[in-house]
């Protein structure tokens, strides 16, 4: 064992200026397209302030200020607060980090990583998985989980989520649960169409010929050339998911109250828009329409760029 | 000109210090560098050279076709007196297709497979000229019935998917010539096709030369296909016209070091190993970004180079009539003897004697393998039915001894790769006994011994998806010997490092990812992975087939080296006749799914010959114009595998059985050949041996 981590040690002090120079590379795409960069700024914005959301104002998502509530932008509250009086800036950021940031999975304990990017995440784990194995295996396996997979995608995606989150109820990790149901099926044709095509390169055939397992040639061989394809899919889903947990909690289905959540703040402010306070609605649109669509701007640019690049 | 414009009669088309660059991301990039030369009515120039040195670029220059991002920097392209470059491509687009007629490599991209031959090749007809419809079918038919087409207005009525590769170039053909076009260019119109259609798409062009008196512009990188065609020779290096003249005169009398280096890098046909050696160009062609400038562009491969060569650019100097060469030292240079090469220093070892039959590493008896064919009908979808399987490889028998190679020739479709899948292991073996080192491996890779696997491995043909892009080069190089355990885990690298250098690569590219590499570097990279479990047989499946000549050269000699240095045994399988011979010790020909004919090397090539590797043999170009050379022409397609001939599956095709036997060869229809022994190989064939003797040697080298 010490033999070996010297030198996995030794090269990795060769390996990394490539590593360095691949990564810049990659970069280098990502600052060489415009809308990219555009969509990047618009993402970190929202990644910045999810991250430091407590630094950045003196209330709790939960805090209510009696004197003022259904206020429009004042000093004090610098986006106007909601019914309760709670401060909008402070829920919307708060929202962001349920997100992008946090996933709750119950009243103290949480995980990093936020409620979209884990539904997407595990999306990706199944998916891939399942699209490696269809794709490369191929025969009766690919014939039975492509065809569970159509089925589950000819049910209309809304319908979907409300069936999942009606059988399962309404919390963080069953909204996990639901993007991961919904977004499986896509990722795996995605991955299984981009394996027809890898599998019939001759390294691939190399590695048969080596006696590799089929586990090394699906996820050493072959996934790694898949990547770039999965990355840009993977941030249109983060996208869609965070418009599918919008839509959850404006219908009630999302996140419980009182959390910040982005979906339910509209689904609650909605009531006071005709009533000449629009801010609690306004202010969470606004948040996740601008996320998704520079997660968009995002993946559409990475796209555009890397196909030129190749 | 003074106001003259035919200054020269017949004269079609004059290229005057053409220059071409491309716009690209980095500024623009220079393609083509002062080119010049003409053509006449009824001259074939041929335009030769590698891979990126800017041939089809001229083609393209010449009607102006760059695409959105190539112009025409300076000079002139006149073509019948007028000036092409400058016109606006309205009019261009009237000449193209009319007067300037194309002819590309891949006839599948050039026909439309959603439309009607017919209608594709009225259309030409009709788009040019104020003709009916029905007037331009017929004439098309009148041209496809030119070009040999059987059965042409059957073939008008099909789509491009319904006829073979061979008659998709002819029907191209047949379209560029309807027009009756005064310049015809081709750019490598027969690379995509095998030896025997080829050769035969290859007396085409040059009979519809004589007949209709068009100009042509042949455009090739080898060096065979433009002996046979082509009046006046041009050498393209890394953009610039290195050499230009006519034929003979220029394979006679090569006086610039490139044109040299192109001759002897490419093995004539009948040469083998043991009596010569390949001389590969060092190095590659550099590409357009980083060409030299100011220098001569050759002089950074050259071995004449000296100082005076990196000064200033030569320019084309007149060596003899009509004969121009780009080189400070075109007259002193001593044209290198026309048998180039060195005596090879193994020949002192001798050939190898006969194969012992103890020494056998691989052996397999009546093997089959065959894959059942998916059929549309109800019947089948409850597995009723008859099975229908395409029988692609039927009965074959090798041995393979320690140490020995093994080359197997045919045309695509014979069953070449499916035999050596069925050997490693990637397909399974319908049928037969299959030994390795005296075990019976007759299951898939997966199935197998590790131990069995490390002594079995193969070398990919297709440079650019041998390696896989995601790692570095060290690290799949790496893998076997970590996989087999070939040496200790704290090794690893040095022994990476020692198989790079067993394979002329440099120790500095342990690191570098396969893109950044070339071709030839990427191939030798994959025979250092093949190489890295210590196989006792490497199975190389055409990996030469997609280099440039002047790198093929160098991969096949370290190939001979690593076989001397390891002794391992190979398969060697090429549809080039001339690479295979040069290879090979032993030489399988196959044919529909099945070896026709068995021996050592130099017996294939001498008769008695099968009657389908005397047709092979005469359809190689042989880059020597004054080589005589049988003209013995295939008719008809392959059959379908599906399917094949009852009793010899040649008789369809066969030209020989008529004459050599009795009642016109009707027992070749109905029974299965008998193998035809001589004291040295075996043939598959109802002809007896004493006839088949008879027969005269394919090719007769010029004596010079």
């Amino acid at each position: 064992m010490a033999v070996s981590k010297e030198v996995s040690a030794s090269n990795e002090v060769v390996v990394s200026p490539g590593r360095l120079r691949r990564l810049w590379e990659g970069l280098s795409i990502l600052f060489a397209s415009k809308t990219a960069m555009v969509g990047l700024v618009i993402v970190l914005f929202w990644v910045f302030v999810a991250v430091f959301a407590p630094f950045l104002t003196p209330y709790t998502p939960l805090e209510q200020d009696w004197k003022a509530p259904n206020h429009g932008p004042t000093s004090k509250h610098i986006l106007g607060t909601d019914e309760l009086g709670r401060d909008l800036w402070s829920r919307l950021i708060y929202g962001a980090r349920l997100v992008l940031v946090v996933l709750p999975i119950s009243e103290d304990v949480w995980l990093p990583g936020g409620t979209a990017l884990w539904g997407v995440l595990v999306a990706l784990l199944v998916g891939t998985t399942l699209g490696l194995i269809g794709g490369y295996h191929g025969g009766w396996i690919d014939e039975i989980t492509m065809r569970l997979l159509d089925a589950m995608m000819a049910i209309p995606v809304i319908l979907l989520y409300l069936l999942i989150m009606a059988a399962l109820g309404a919390s963080a990790v069953n909204v996990v649960i639901a993007i991961t149901i919904v977004g499986t099926p896509g990722i795996a044709r995605l991955v299984r169409s981009l394996t027809l095509d890898i599998r019939t390169r001759e390294y691939i055939r190399a590695a048969e010929t080596r006696g590799e397992s089929p586990w090394y040639i699906m996820f050493v061989e072959i996934l790694p050339n898949a990547r770039g394809p999965i990355i840009v899919d993977a941030m249109l889903r983060v996208g869609y998911a965070i418009f599918a947990m919008g839509t959850l909690g404006f219908l009630g289905l999302g996140l419980p109250p009182p959390s910040p959540d982005w979906g339910s703040m509209v689904a609650k402010g909605r009531e006071f828009i005709l009533a000449g306070s629009p801010w609690a609605a306004l202010w969470p649109s606004v948040a996740i329409a601008s996320l998704v669509v520079g997660l968009n701007l995002l993946a559409d640019g990475l796209r555009e760029e890397s196909m030129r690049y190749q | 000109m003074n106001g003259v414009v035919d200054t020269q009669q017949g004269m079609v088309v004059e290229v005057d210090n053409l220059s071409i660059s491309y716009e690209t991301r980095k500024g623009d990039v220079e393609a083509v560098r002062n080119v010049s030369f003409s053509a006449k009515e009824g001259q074939t120039i041929g335009l030769v050279g590698e891979s990126g040195c800017g041939k089809s670029t001229i083609a393209y220059g010449i009607v102006n076709f760059l695409g959105p991002n190539g112009k025409i920097v300076d000079g002139s392209v006149r073509f019948q007196g007028s000036e092409l470059v400058g016109r606006s491509q309205e009019e261009l687009k009237r000449l193209r297709g009319d007067r300037i007629a194309m002819v590309f490599q891949d006839p599948m991209q050039a026909l439309n497979p959603a439309v009607r031959l017919g209608e594709q090749l009225a259309e030409v007809l009709t788009c040019h000229h104020p003709i009916s419809k029905e007037e331009a079918w017929e004439r098309s038919i009148e041209m496809l019935k030119r070009v040999y087409m059987p059965d042409p207005e059957n073939v008008m009525l099909r789509h491009t998917h319904q006829i073979s590769g061979g008659q998709q170039q002819r029907v191209v053909i047949a379209m560029a010539m309807l027009n009756n076009p005064a310049l015809l260019i081709m750019d490598e119109p027969t690379t995509a096709l095998d030896v025997t259609v080829e050769a035969a798409v290859l007396d085409l062009i040059e009979e519809l030369k004589n007949e209709f008196r068009a100009a042509n512009i042949f455009i090739t990188h080898n060096l065979g296909v433009v002996a046979r065609v082509s009046d006046y020779l041009c050498v393209m290096y890394a953009g610039q016209m290195v050499e230009r003249g006519p034929l003979r005169e220029l394979f006679k009398n090569p006086r610039h070091p490139y044109t040299m280096g192109l001759m002897a890098c490419v093995p004539r046909l009948g040469e083998s190993k043991w009596e010569s050696l390949l001389n590969p160009i060092r190095g590659r062609v550099p590409p357009p970004a980083e060409r030299p400038k100011d220098e001569c562009v050759f002089a950074p491969r050259c071995d004449y180079a000296t100082d005076k060569c990196r000064e200033a650019c030569p320019d084309l100097t007149e060596v003899s009539a009509e004969h121009f060469a780009r080189c400070v030292y075109a007259q002193a240079i001593e044209s290198r003897p026309k048998t180039s090469r060195r005596r090879q220093r193994a020949v002192e070892e001798g050939e190898p004697s006969s194969e012992s039959p103890d020494d056998a590493l691989l052996n397999f008896e009546a093997l089959k393998v065959y894959y059942p064919q998916e059929s549309n009908s109800v019947v089948s979808l409850f597995g009723l039915g008859e099975k229908k399987f395409v029988k692609a490889v039927d009965d074959v028998s090798v041995r393979v001894s320690r140490g020995r190679t093994l080359g197997i020739v045919g045309e695509s479709g014979c069953g070449k790769s499916t035999l050596v899948k069925g050997i490693i292991g990637l397909e399974p073996v319908t049928d037969g006994q299959l030994e390795f080192l005296g075990i019976d491996v007759n299951q898939t890779v997966s199935a197998r011994d590790s131990k069995l696997i490390q002594e079995m491995q193969m070398v990919f043909q297709n440079p650019d998806s041998t390696l896989n892009p995601s790692y570095s080069v060290g690290h799949q190089i790496a893998r076997p010997a970590k996989r087999f355990k070939t040496v200790s885990k704290d090794q690893v690298k040095s022994e990476v490092v020692r198989l790079l250098k067993a394979v002329r690569l440099p120790a500095e590219y342990y690191d570098r990812l396969p893109r950044q590499l070339s071709g030839g570097e990427k191939q030798r990279i994959g025979i250092a992975r093949a190489l890295a479990s210590r196989p006792d047989l490497i199975i190389c499946d055409e990996p030469v087939s997609a280099l440039d000549v002047s790198v093929q050269a160098a991969v096949i000699n370290l190939l001979l080296e690593i076989q001397q240095v390891f002794g391992s045994a190979m398969i060697f399988i090429a549809h080039d006749l001339s690479v295979v011979r040069f290879f090979s010790d032993d030489i399988a020909v196959m044919y529909l799914g099945q070896i026709i004919e068995i021996g050592p090397a130099e017996a294939i090539y001498a008769p008695p010959y099968h009657p389908y590797t005397e047709a092979l043999l005469s359809a190689v170009p042989i880059p020597d114009p004054d080589a005589e050379q049988k003209e013995i022409r295939l008719s008809g397609n392959v059959p379908s595998a599906l399917n094949p001939p009852s009793g010899c599956r040649f008789h369809t095709r066969c030209p020989r059985r008529h004459e050599m036997l009795p009642d016109g060869g009707k027992i070749c229809e109905t029974e299965v050949p008998p193998w035809r022994e001589t004291k040295r190989h075996r043939i598959l064939c109802h002809i007896p041996l004493e006839e088949l003797e008879r027969v005269d040697p394919v090719v007769h080298e010029a004596a010079s």
